[in-house]
């Protein structure tokens, strides 16, 4: 499933040869392990496609029951899934866990977006104060 | 741990355009990285861009204001109907109105044909006589189609005021669920319980049988796939208990009193191997619906054979020659444009789910209340109601849709009476390819979706980020 381990195993290399050892240094052992569970669940059940933009900000109803235990998981471990999901280049986990960061911002402000994922208000008053206009209609709505 | 811009965006793709307006003021870096969401690009160009190559660099903040101001456009249009106003859903014609009622944001399948039927082609001169005056198509200015249809203001029933629907308000549009995936077209002929015919009740004209093989059908197969007409069944009903001399007192010309048949008289058909299918019957005797009084008249087109308690119930439609064959007696070719149009609108709003009435110019779905002013109404559609087909999956490839379209105006069976669909079709750049290559045009020089028409490009596209060459 992952096209960056596909690329490391030699085209010739026999399912009976002796096992290879595959580097992923940028991978900590905990969070790999955690990919590879995906991985053997995915080959038994393949995961259902994730329609984006979101319908639902519950992940239990925008995939499978056992999918959407998967990710449920702290803001920490789920963003290291993230990044490893694109090194290894893992396309159904990097849209999971996608989709699950996606679910939290679902129904915030952004002020509880900003708590939730630690980002700082570098606006000046002047640009919020823009942006909030271009919405102007939109919060009158 | 941060994440890159790219995984961000990755994120970002799975939230709604809306919310992202919000997300845009959490910081910089989110407002930056917001405006390179190629979303925003609208699936057809604003009225005030419909000559330029629309791309994110340049327009995506345009876009956005222009992204919020629909989101209050669709706003407003949903206080009005709660509030009951027809009078004000009617009396948005602009061309920013019909450019948001075509649901510009809201994407599914090939969109190219929208542009040349929203904003059909002008020369330039027409465009803008002088570089000091403003381009005369603005937002206010005009919309080329929406709700643009005029009615005869003598009319008493012209007191009803008809509006048409936004895509982004349609709820058939909204479930992605049209009634119906099948269609039949069942011509019966009335027959009482012992199997003989009534002389009240005529059978089906021969006009009117070829008629729905020559046209009605072809003109739905246009539009949907798995259109089918069944065999002339005969129908058993108790004539004496389900037919009764017209309400009004109609009388045919030779003074003969008009009979009329209760629709419920035909709930009890079964269509064969036709289990899921919207079924449209077709008869002969003028029609009685349920509820009806002398004091109100009989739905010009079609009823449901039984009362539906929702609209979502699918229950076959009865449709009458009746009053084709009354008034419009002069014209073979109107008459059967008449019952094509009929079926259409009889299938497209009772057997998909699309709204009853749509005011846009020209459509197939537009008001009627008079057989006089059912020989008026177009068997095109609209572009909103193209769109709307188009989303629920009903039609796949738009631009051939209108090319088999220019192929059924122009056949022998609606000769004379054709003239201002195909007039239409020109100018949305559907044109008879033999009529080109009579104009001196090399044959092989446009790409041609059917061996019998070509379709124009449209001058720009939108579908993409980054500016694209134009379409010439």
């Amino acid at each position: 499933m992952s096209e960056l381990v596909k690329t490391m195993i030699p085209e010739e290399a026999d399912d009976d040869e002796e096992a290879q050892e595959i580097p992923l240094p940028n991978v900590k052992s905990h969070v790999l392990s955690k990919v590879i569970e995906f991985c053997r669940r995915y080959t038994e059940d393949p995961m259902a496609e994730i329609e984006k933009p979101l319908k639902s900000a519950n992940m239990h109803e925008v995939v499978q029951e056992w999918y959407a235990k998967y990710v449920d998981v702290d803001q920490e471990l789920l963003f290291e899934l993230i990044l490893a999901a694109n090194y290894m280049d893992i396309k159904p986990l990097l849209d999971l866990t996608c989709a699950t960061v996606a679910s939290m911002i679902k129904g915030k402000t952004p002020e509880e977006i900003r708590k939730t994922f630690n980002i700082v208000n570098d606006f000046t008053p002047e640009e919020e104060a823009q942006v909030r206009e271009e919405n102007k209609w939109c919060e009158e709505a | 741990m941060y994440l890159s811009e790219e995984m961000v965006l990755h994120i970002l793709e799975c939230v709604s355009l809306e919310r992202l307006l919000w997300i845009r003021l959490c910081s910089r870096k989110f407002r930056d990285l917001v405006r390179q969401d190629p979303r925003w690009l609208p699936i057809v160009a604003p009225p005030t861009l419909t000559h330029a190559t629309l791309s994110l660099e340049a327009h995506g903040t345009i876009m956005i204001r222009l992204y919020v101001r629909y989101l209050h456009w669709l706003w407003r249009w949903a206080s009005l109907k709660m509030e009951e106003d027809d009078g004000a859903l009617r009396a948005q014609t602009t061309a920013l109105d019909g450019f948001f009622a075509l649901g510009p944001w809201t994407r599914g399948g090939e969109t190219r044909w929208l542009q040349p039927v929203v904003y059909a082609p002008q020369r330039r001169d027409e465009r803008r006589r002088s570089p000091r005056r403003p381009p005369k198509l603005l937002d206010d200015a005009p919309s080329a189609f929406h709700q643009q249809r005029e009615r005869d203001d003598y009319d008493e029933d012209m007191l009803r005021t008809f509006y048409s629907v936004p895509v982004g308000m349609s709820d058939v549009v909204a479930s992605r669920k049209p009634l119906a995936r099948r269609w039949v077209v069942q011509p019966l002929n009335v027959r009482s319980l012992d199997g003989t015919a009534d002389p009240r009740l005529p059978d089906l004209s021969r006009t009117s049988e070829n008629a729905l093989h020559t046209v009605a059908t072809p003109v739905l197969a246009c539009y949907l796939e798995g259109v089918e007409i069944a065999p002339t069944q005969r129908f058993k009903i108790d004539t004496s208990s389900l037919v009764d001399r017209d309400l009004q007192g109609a009388v045919t010309s030779d003074g003969t009193p008009v009979h009329q048949v209760l629709v419920r008289a035909f709930q009890s058909y079964q269509p064969i191997e036709t289990a899921g299918a919207f079924a449209s019957l077709v008869v002969a005797p003028h029609l009685r619906p349920a509820n009806t009084t002398k004091y109100s008249l009989a739905w010009v087109f079609s009823s449901p054979v039984v009362a539906r308690r929702r609209k979502s119930d699918l229950v076959p439609w009865c449709i009458s020659t009746h009053q084709i064959e009354a008034y419009l007696d002069h014209s073979e070719p109107l008459r059967a444009r008449v019952l094509a149009a009929m079926i259409l609108h009889c299938v497209l709003s009772n057997g998909i789910g699309l709204d009853q009435c749509c005011e846009s110019d020209p459509c197939a779905l537009n008001n009627c209340d008079s057989v006089g002013e059912s020989a008026s109404i177009s068997l095109l559609l609209c572009p909103c109601c193209l769109r709307k087909l188009q989303l629920l999956g009903i039609i796949r490839d738009v631009r051939a849709c209108l090319a088999a379209m220019r192929r059924v105006l122009s056949s022998p069976a609606l000769r004379g009476v054709s003239a201002r669909d195909l007039e239409i079709l020109d100018k949305w750049g559907v044109r008879d390819k033999d009529k080109d290559n009579d104009s001196g045009e090399d044959p092989g020089s446009a790409a041609a979706p059917s061996p019998l028409v070509v379709f124009d490009e449209p001058p720009h596209r939108t579908e993409t980020s980054t500016p694209t060459s134009r379409w010439v």
